[in-house]
């Protein structure tokens, strides 16, 4: 007797083995095809620090528009995928993974926050591919390893930068620190604290919020029971601090590194976040040197407005790397060399230097919150 | 004046975990299982607000009754396509909770697509906040602990004087029994789906009020929300009002003592304290007929 065929089996037995087939097919093709520079890019997105994601995309974007209408690298168009991490580092450390294993990148442009670059970097270090992040700023990435670079000045500086301005410009004797629990912000704290009180100021207290938490009521009321001089403010997504140090009725002195500056911040703190002074990257966007007013043109016509500094220091990275692929092709180990013998580049956010650790160098200045704009201080 | 800030710090906070616990808990007392939607809810109404107010430029009260109606309409939704079909199924309260994660991703997911991953806010002018008593208290501070203790009072005499809320309570005891005697079970589900939803929607545009608003604000509401409503004695509604009032009483008093980071820890702390030695909760050791959930 003829045992009936069983056609759904057939069929789903076809269905599998062909799609098995296209998919080594599909990989085979994707390895081959090299008309193309495949990097990749690990931002945040979404969450809180999206805005500065999202703003480091846009700057990206922009230079590989530029470098693909210019006919590419070596006749090579750049192809960028962008992957988000939300400011997780366990999210950041498999689009790393996915980045270089599935994708093949040797070029990583990121992670967005200090954290995720931290996790990031021993991947990348491992697998030979250089990341290259815009803006993350935690010290600690200094010894990170030869494969990782940054093109945002370190948050060591800042710190020193306003230490220094808060004890002879402000006459500040006192202080106490308010910064996010991660990486960058924790790092900023502990850099003002060990210059202000090596200048003689002394700290009364340092408190911490988590990522995330929107209500500082009770640290900054431990703050104001101390009564420092000044507050430094350490970190991302503190606009909410600022509203409610207000609120509390707190009249101190706040300073703040690089962070301060984002675009909400007189839509979520109003007037009250007038008066504060900041350190910040040298990058003027409304200066008339050429390099930044020529991007400045093209970023507006694309986007619709100015250009702020991470976009800009996001769009010189791109810059620096396309020129090294240029010379070395996808050659990690002389990309690696060629970014270390970058000395005084001209780039839209300012003279880049790169020393011996892969630590980028550029001008810093004093910026001041005044009626709701960012303004220049002092250098 | 130290310490009555620190309270009043303590009750802000607490009165937000409270009305969100509060939405948790109604679910769970009279529908038997953890739903998690109220989180997205929550966000959803915050969202709705801003559109209709910011947006749109409708006067605030319009904003908030239209934010109100989207998030129960939204709640209603859920538990038409997602829960009745499960609970149909005879599905347990595992696959309904993991059913109900699902749903707040993809709520949150559609919000961010809507209105992108920025921070938004309702604009409204910063100032010093009054001084009475030796602490400082602004208006939406004080709206937003008037209003949880409104719904405290409200949600106690609702329950056990309403032959709606006693319908509810019967329902809570014994789902069989109650429609045995003519309860219409499903009337009942979608009532308590609508004051659960309005609760998480009144939380949602407050916080929205008084913080700002972004898709991922559901995600620390529901730890903290579900952290009081098993402090106060889960399934019971009012107790989880109390939870809620302690956590931000105990948070915000024990980083004045603790390192400010510790803040989230202390909570969590509290909730493994009370897993292990008081499961039921702060109020859940008289039997179910006696408490009013």
């Amino acid at each position: 007797m003829k045992r009936k065929l069983n056609y759904p089996r057939i069929i789903g037995t076809i269905i599998i083995i062909i799609l098995i087939i296209s998919i080594v097919i599909g990989l085979s093709f994707n390895s081959q095809t090299k008309e193309e520079i495949v990097i990749g890019s690990i931002q945040a997105l979404t969450g809180e620090t999206a805005k500065h994601g999202n703003n480091v995309k846009d700057g990206i974007d922009l230079a590989v528009e530029e470098i693909n209408k210019n006919g590419g690298v070596n006749g090579k168009k750049i192809k960028i995928i962008h992957e988000d991490e939300n400011c997780i580092p366990t999210k950041a450390v498999s689009a790393a993974q996915k980045l270089i294993n599935i994708d093949k990148t040797k070029i990583i442009l990121g992670p967005t926050c200090s954290s995720s670059s931290m996790a990031v970097a021993p991947v990348a270090e491992q697998n030979k591919v250089i990341m290259f992040t815009p803006i993350s700023s935690v010290p600690a990435l200094r010894q990170a390893g030869d494969y990782i670079f940054r093109n945002r000045v370190s948050g060591e500086p800042h710190s020193i930068k306003m230490a220094n301005f808060a004890y002879n410009e402000l006459n500040a004797r006192t202080a106490s620190t308010l910064y996010i629990n991660l990486d960058n912000g924790i790092s900023y704290s502990e850099e003002f604290i060990k210059e202000f009180e090596k200048l003689g100021g002394k700290i009364l207290n340092t408190e911490a919020y988590e990522k995330g938490l929107q209500d500082f009521r009770t640290q900054l009321l431990k703050i104001k029971e101390n009564n420092p001089d000044v507050i430094y403010l350490a970190g991302q997504a503190s606009q909410n601090a600022i509203k409610q140090a207000r609120e509390l009725g707190i009249k101190t002195q706040i300073i703040a590194p690089t962070t301060l500056q984002e675009a909400d911040l007189f839509d979520i703190a109003g007037d009250s976040a007038n008066g504060i002074y900041y350190s910040y990257e040298s990058f003027d966007p409304n200066s008339k040197e050429q390099v930044v007013s020529y991007y400045q043109e093209k970023y507006k016509s694309k986007y619709g407005r100015e250009s702020e500094v991470f976009a800009a220091n996001a769009y010189d990275a791109v810059m620096l790397i396309s020129k090294a692929l240029e010379k070395c092709e996808e050659n990690t180990d002389c990309i690696k060399n060629h970014l270390y013998s970058i000395k005084n580049y001209e780039g839209v956010s300012g003279i880049t230097t790169f020393d011996k650790d892969g630590e980028v160098l550029k001008p810093l200045i004093i910026k001041k919150t005044e009626n709701r704009k960012f303004v220049f201080h002092s250098n | 004046m130290a310490f009555s800030q620190l309270i009043i710090n303590g009750l802000i906070a607490g009165a937000i975990y409270a009305l969100i616990a509060s939405s948790f808990s109604l679910i769970f007392n009279i529908i038997k299982f953890m739903d998690l939607s109220p989180g997205a809810i929550f966000v959803t109404a915050a969202f709705s607000a801003y559109a209709f107010n910011v947006l749109f430029g409708l006067h605030f009260l319009i904003a908030l009754i239209l934010a109100i109606t989207v998030a129960v309409a939204l709640a209603l939704l859920v538990n038409l396509i997602v829960y009745q079909p499960l609970i149909k199924r005879k599905s347990d309260s595992f696959t309904l909770l993991l059913a109900s994660f699902g749903v707040f991703l993809i709520i949150t997911g559609f919000i961010l697509l809507i209105f992108g991953a920025e921070v938004r806010t309702f604009g409204l002018p910063i100032t010093k906040g009054y001084e009475l008593l030796g602490f400082i208290i602004t208006k939406t501070q004080i709206t937003l602990i008037v209003t949880s203790i409104v719904v405290f009072i409200g949600l106690q005499l609702f329950m056990k004087k309403t032959k709606l809320g006693k319908a509810m309570r019967a329902m809570a005891d014994n789902k069989q029994v109650a429609s045995g005697i003519g309860i219409n079970v499903k009337k009942i589900t979608n009532i308590t789906f609508i004051i659960s939803a309005a609760l998480a929607a009144i939380a949602g545009i407050l916080v929205g009020l008084e913080q700002n608003i972004d898709h991922n604000m559901g995600f620390l509401v529901i730890l903290k929300g579900l952290t009081a409503s098993v402090i106060g004695g889960i399934g019971n509604v009012p107790a989880a009002l109390i939870g809620g009032l302690i956590i931000g009483l105990v948070e915000n008093i024990g980083i004045w003592y603790l390192p400010s980071g510790y803040k989230d820890a202390i909570a969590f702390v509290i909730l493994i304290i009370f897993l292990i030695f008081r499961p039921k909760g702060i109020f859940g050791v008289k039997t179910r007929e006696e408490t009013s959930g």
